[in-house]
């Protein structure tokens, strides 16, 4: 049962009787009109219209059924467009206590529409929709703060602007970009994820779409199948990127959250880059470190969808190769369930990792603003 | 074992180098300014003859971007893979763990010796 009684939420949350924390739900404006009070004046008319802004978007779309086997409702209403539906059928049925809420995949885009100003008033009236619509109302949902980093010093004064408000519990942005996100304009955002205690998550879909680079490193897929195989790149670029760069140097309490890019290639970068370093690191004399050091410290990986691999063996022996006990998280990718159920999934892992995964990780992660109320 | 005359200080001016043989090993000698130093002819790498890689000077540990070249004629730099090392110490740049075996230096009326130990 969730905790929402008055004395409950006002002392916050036992961490002991937690069951699942889920990193990933994809909460979903339906009706735009909702952002109405939100949105900047001078965008109102471009942001509140029938079906939303009209954004760039990738031609990417998976054939069969995108929410699997995710509850919905007997309505035919969107399953992650109403909070308290959200509540009831899916966080309570699945023992889920908190959801980490990530935005709808349009949304995971908006770091690469062309215009940042428009991206920018988009991103906001969004998070205050986010905010009242689904946080306030309920501490079993957690805020995202979504931000677009066309231009990163309104990004930072976005998070500065919510970044105290206790339901936020990290920043949002895509993984697609125009550069890689190392490069030095970008540092005020990681500036500011640090002044107010908030790890960075970056999520895939945006690839492809507006002015983003291809979704390849060597051109455009012809499908959405072999598109979604292939975004795992956009991680392991950024990745090298922000190491080479310094970001973990200036801000060493960073922590950037990746989701949906599984987890198998991260060994590869680690001992591919470090081996690189030990030859190369005049280049770039402030990494001090070897990088896998700064990979294993500062990032995080989730658990939909997780590689299938033939042999279980396979799977522990990256589990261990990557410290998964401390940096692999619970992600339920609600309700985009099209690879299959996130808790079948993760039964896969070995059990000894289970409470680390569901609960233990992320509340490192997080810390303390997990655990309190969001008003 | 023991000490060795591989050559006579007028062979190695600064910055030059030679590499001799010590029983059955090859050493190389270095000249840092008038100081001799010695190093087994052996990258712990993957074994590359490291003592006929380049001398020159890398990037100090330094803030991010900034850039501050230095120990001009310390760095001794792997032929094979560029992993470089401080010639007074055989140590790597990246770890002082891994290193290049290094053999104490005696000069003495004009002649270089290496211990061998």
């Amino acid at each position: 049962m969730i905790a929402t009684a008055p004395e409950q939420r006002a002392v916050g949350r036992d961490p002991a009787a937690l069951r699942i924390i889920d990193t990933d739900l994809h909460h979903q404006l339906t009706n735009w009109e909702e952002v109405a009070p939100f949105a900047d004046p001078n965008f109102r008319h471009r942001i509140v219209k029938r079906g939303g802004p009209a954004m760039a978007r990738h031609g990417y779309k998976p054939v069969g059924a995108p929410f699997g086997t995710a509850p919905r409702p007997p309505s035919g209403a969107h399953p992650a467009s109403d909070p308290a539906w959200v509540k009831e059928h899916y966080l309570e049925r699945y023992g889920v206590d908190l959801a980490i809420l990530t935005a709808q995949p349009q949304m995971l885009a908006i770091g690469v529409q062309p215009n940042p100003d428009f991206a920018a008033a988009i991103a906001s009236a969004y998070n205050d929709w986010t905010l009242h619509r689904w946080l306030k109302p309920y501490d079993c949902f957690k805020g995202s703060i979504l931000v677009a980093p066309q231009d990163p010093l309104k990004a930072a004064a976005e998070i500065d602007r919510l970044g105290d408000e206790p339901g936020f519990v990290q920043v949002l942005m895509g993984s697609a970009g125009e550069v890689p996100f190392g490069r030095r304009h970008f540092h005020p955002i990681y500036e500011a994820c640090v002044r107010h205690g908030l790890p960075l998550a970056l999520h895939i879909g945006g690839e492809g779409a507006g002015t983003s680079m291809p979704p390849t490193a060597v051109g455009y897929p012809s499908t959405y199948y072999e598109y979604y195989v292939s975004l795992p790149q956009s991680y392991m670029a950024h990745i090298m990127s922000m190491i080479t760069e310094g970001v973990f140097q200036k801000f060493p309490g960073l922590k950037v959250v990746l989701y949906e890019g599984g987890i198998f290639w991260v060994p590869h970068v680690m001992w591919r880059f470090d081996k690189n370093w030990k030859a190369q690191r005049a280049e770039t004399p402030w990494v001090v470190r070897p990088p896998s050091e700064y990979i294993l410290r500062h990032f995080y990986h989730t658990t939909y969808p997780l590689e299938r691999a033939p042999q279980a063996k396979y799977l522990h022996q990256v589990l261990e190769m990557i410290d998964a006990p401390r940096t692999l998280l619970f992600s339920g990718n609600f309700p985009h369930w099209e690879f299959g159920s996130p808790f079948d999934m993760a039964q896969e892992l070995p059990v000894g990792l289970h409470r680390r995964v569901f609960v233990e990780s992320a509340l490192e992660v997080y810390g303390e603003r997990l655990l309190k109320p969001n008003a | 074992m023991g000490r060795h005359v591989v050559a006579t200080v007028d062979e190695i001016p600064p910055g030059g180098r030679k590499i001799v043989k010590v029983e059955r090993r090859e050493v190389g000698i270095f000249n840092l300014d008038g100081r001799f130093y010695a190093l087994k002819n052996v990258c712990p790498h993957q074994g590359a003859r490291v003592c006929l890689g380049k001398v020159s000077g890398t990037t100090l540990p330094s803030g991010v971007y900034e850039f501050r070249y230095g120990l001009q004629g310390r760095i001794l730099r792997c032929p094979w893979h560029g992993w470089e090392y401080d010639i007074t110490t055989g140590q790597s740049v990246f770890d002082p763990a891994v290193r290049v075996v290094t053999y104490p230096v005696i000069v003495e009326d004009g002649k270089i010796s290496v211990v061998i130990p």
